[in-house]
């Protein structure tokens, strides 16, 4: 057998003494920066990029790799306990990690996003060994036609996320669609709304918008409201129960499978994975009702489907050389760096490299379990903290997080502008997660409708007529009548009770 | 080798015969090397391999600073605010040349805020295309293109970088109508060029190597006013018949527009004896980059013709930067 000789191999090379050290270095730093609000992965492997100079190219590779997903772990952890999502992918984590926290179901929430995630990284990981070669070329298969199709059906399960008013909701998506305009067009270079601000020349950050809506509005919120300042509530377990357990199963399997599938795609699968995922549950629940009030499989879906594509966005760079988000660029640079250059050649020439990376991918997601299980006391005491503490201590570590972005102070003032306009949002009972989700998607589908359309001379039929393009515009339209149905009656129930 | 006009070297030549500078002491401490990039791409690993060799031969630190955003303007114009000591410089790319005539203000001044230092690594671009692409050649393309007026795209990292210049200027010197398809960044464009999606790219060789030796994508021609060394049977569009030609990827070295004469020169003696360390050379060697560059005042000079260059090609295009 090709594979268990190759996975031989792999162990062989991650399994040894240095390589497990590297491996739980990274996932340990990994789960510190996720933790920490506003520094990410990307800057941390930034920093870390001249130490990995001295290193050997598996060392290297290995500790950056447990960065990026041990980031994925620390980020749901402040998700939940602060509705602080650190990662584009934790927002949807927050939404009822957040409400399990405020019922005293911190410990479950947190050990089922640390359950959730070791299977889906196990699956994905063993995934990733079987048909590495076979998913790259899928990457390869979406062009600007497809991504634009992908991201309309994003942007209707951004819809599905709200669990209020579904004009509510559309008002907030747009608003976050306004936001991500911000910054130079890509096809002219012209700035829009910067009003000539240089911090603003690039757009705004998606880690302030999301620290200053979801974290510092929820503060301010909480100050204002005598009986939301119980952030801790009494904490009645640490682990999921039976009936728990039975519940996140399937969203759990779900969740992977969606995760491992949207992963590969490169710019930002993992993330649309964790939307997807959390809009597949909502709708296949038995108990819809308890989403957004904190539903455990919101926590368990999202959670498997962001860890899965944290390991699956490798195989685009493993097996082709591109990378499929800003961390792959990276870690491709430090590849570069070690001499090493990644293209379609290194799974031959560097067979050791390539499955070392694989399995000590697995190995490094185990360690995560077993360090963040135990850890979870410690962070469920942490929002015992009386708030007096614990507020003022977010806030600095939120400005903090801002300032490092750029170096630049702008940042910090516009984190407080966005924490007016989560209180606002609050107040007039929007929800931030759609915001957010226009936010990220907005841009992304302007480009590669706009992409689209330029390659193909401003004929709009090719969304159509390609069939991967029109399949998932299909699925966006029909979910959309799902998502509007219901509460089309809905209202009209409402409107005939209000008369 | 870095390779200029030859008019140029004799009208820069005069200027070196110069009296040899006296050492200047550098450097008495941390040496902060701003790149204005994101970390990872070519130029902050150019920047942190020099940065190595010079800790290694002067025993000083030398720290590496990625201050990205805005085309390179907020890095560039946090060195042109810098103490002219030698200690804070800046290592960026072509942006130093063409920002002046894609943005109506800069937060600084090309001409007294900053000064060249020296050139630090330096490569063609190669034009690619997909392996099922129906253009054998470079010839073969133009063909295409101007049978098929408007059809044909070419991919870009982004408006006014460096491979949007060098499709405008294939638009200019092949009279052909080009579409041009900006991405956010070079790999993102890359991606697109080797599934097909657009129709080819003006790429580093550095990235679109390993790709043409797996025999993904084809090379069509190389910008360089000579072959490169490392694609040797691709022709430059020169040598084609398209005039004068030149696409040049380049990093250097700047340091604040004060900054004491024999001071640059001694930088730039100890940047270009570490670029010249054969381990550096043959680091960048196989990625078909050059590593290293000529005198100061003959830098100084290409740095000046690049931004005449590229300021025209921007002007009469209209184009924008991201």
């Amino acid at each position: 057998m090709d594979i268990l000789a190759n996975l031989l191999l792999g162990l062989q090379t991650a399994g040894s003494l240095t390589n497990l050290l590297y491996c739980f270095v990274g996932v340990f730093l990994g789960t510190a920066i996720g933790v920490l609000p506003g520094l990410g992965p990307t800057a941390t492997i930034a920093i870390l990029l001249p130490i990995t100079f001295t290193m050997g190219p598996e060392n290297a590779l290995i500790m950056l790799a447990g960065i990026y997903y041990g980031a994925q772990y620390g980020g749901s952890t402040t998700a939940i306990l602060v509705n602080l999502p650190g990662e584009p992918s934790s927002v949807v984590t927050a939404i009822d990690g957040y409400q399990m926290a405020r019922k005293g179901r911190a410990g479950v929430a947190l050990s089922t996003a640390a359950i959730s995630s070791f299977v889906a990284g196990t699956i994905a990981t063993m995934l990733i060994a079987l048909f590495a070669p076979i998913l790259g070329e899928v990457a390869l298969k979406f062009g600007p036609a497809e991504y634009f199709s992908l991201l309309s059906l994003g942007l209707v399960a951004a819809l599905v996320l709200a669990h209020g008013s579904l004009l509510q909701a559309f008002g907030t998506v747009i608003v976050g669609l306004l936001l991500g305009l911000i910054g130079p067009d890509v096809n002219s270079g012209v700035q829009r709304f910067t009003f000539g601000i240089t911090g603003m020349q690039d757009g705004i950050s998606f880690v302030i918008v999301a620290m200053g809506v979801f974290g510092l509005g929820e503060i301010v919120a909480n100050l204002g409201d005598e009986s939301g300042r119980s952030l801790s509530g009494t904490i009645s377990r640490m682990l999921p129960s039976r009936a728990d357990f039975q519940r996140m199963a399937a969203p759990i399997v779900r969740g992977t499978a969606l995760g491992s599938l949207l992963g590969i795609l490169p710019g930002g699968g993992a993330m649309l994975a964790s939307f997807a995922s959390y809009t597949v549950e909502k709708k296949l629940s038995k108990f819809p009702d308890e989403f957004g009030k904190g539903a455990i499989e919101g926590v368990a879906g999202p959670e498997a489907a962001n860890n899965a594509g944290a390991q699956t966005a490798f195989i685009p760079m493993l097996t082709l050389g591109v990378p499929s988000n800003s961390i792959m660029a990276l870690i491709i640079g430090a590849m570069i760096i070690q001499g090493i250059q990644p293209g379609p050649s290194v799974m031959i020439e560097q067979p050791a490299l390539f499955w070392g990376v694989i399995v000590s991918m697995w190995i490094g997601n185990l360690m995560l379990l077993v360090l963040n299980l135990p850890m979870i006391g410690l962070w469920v005491r942490m929002i015992g903290i009386p708030y007096h503490f614990l507020f003022p201590a977010i806030l600095v570590f939120c400005a903090i997080g801002a300032f490092s972005l750029n170096n630049s102070t702008f940042d910090v003032f516009l984190l407080a502008l966005f924490g007016v306009v989560g209180y606002v949002l609050r107040k007039l009972d929007c929800e931030p997660a759609p915001l957010l989700l226009g936010f990220i998607l907005g841009p992304m589908m302007e480009e590669n409708l706009r992409r689209a359309l330029m390659i193909n001379r401003g004929d709009a039929s090719v969304l159509f007529t390609r069939p991967i393009s029109c399949a998932l515009l299909i699925a966006a339209v029909a979910l959309l009548v799902m998502v509007l149905l219901p509460s089309i009656r809905a209202s009209r129930e409402v409107a005939f009770q209000e008369e | 080798m870095f390779r200029l006009h030859t008019a140029l070297c004799a009208a820069v030549a005069v200027l070196t015969i110069s009296q040899p500078a006296i050492a200047a002491e550098w450097p008495t401490g941390t040496v902060t090397i701003i790149v204005p990039y994101t970390p990872g791409n070519i130029t902050d690993i150019a920047a942190r391999i020099v940065a190595q060799k010079l800790q290694e031969s002067t025993g000083q630190s030398f720290i590496v600073e990625n201050k990205p955003g805005a085309s390179t303007q907020i890095g560039t114009a946090e060195v042109a605010r810098a103490k002219p000591d030698g200690h804070t410089l800046l290592i960026t790319g072509a942006g130093y040349a063409t920002n002046p005539a894609l943005f109506d203000e800069l937060p600084y001044d090309t001409d007294t805020d900053l000064t060249p230092v020296g050139l630090v690594v330096s490569n063609p671009l190669v034009l690619v295309t997909a392996a099922d692409k129906p253009f054998p050649d470079f010839v073969g393309l133009v063909d295409y293109a101007k049978s098929n007026p408007g059809q044909l795209t070419m991919a870009s990292g982004g408006n006014g970088t460096l491979s949007h210049m060098a499709e405008a200027l294939t638009a200019l010197a092949t009279g052909t109508d080009l579409i041009h398809v900006p991405y956010k960044g070079g790999s993102a464009a890359a991606t697109d060029t080797l599934s097909g999606h657009v129709d080819s790219m003006w790429d580093n060789p550095s990235s679109a190597m390993p790709q043409i030796e797996a025999g993904r994508i084809r090379a069509l021609a190389v910008s360089g006013a000579y072959r490169s060394d490392a694609l040797p049977d691709v022709p430059t569009v020169s040598e084609l018949g398209y005039g004068n030609f030149e696409v040049v990827n380049w990093f250097a070295m700047f340091a604040p527009g004060e900054t004491d004469v024999e001071l640059l020169d001694t930088i730039h003696d100890q940047v270009q004896a570490a670029l010249e360390q054969p381990d550096v050379q043959e680091r960048f060697g196989k990625d078909g980059v050059t590593a290293g560059g000529p005198s100061r005042a003959e830098f100084t000079a290409f740095v000046a013709a690049e931004t005449e260059k590229w300021g025209q090609i921007i002007r009469e295009n209209g184009i924008h930067a991201d």
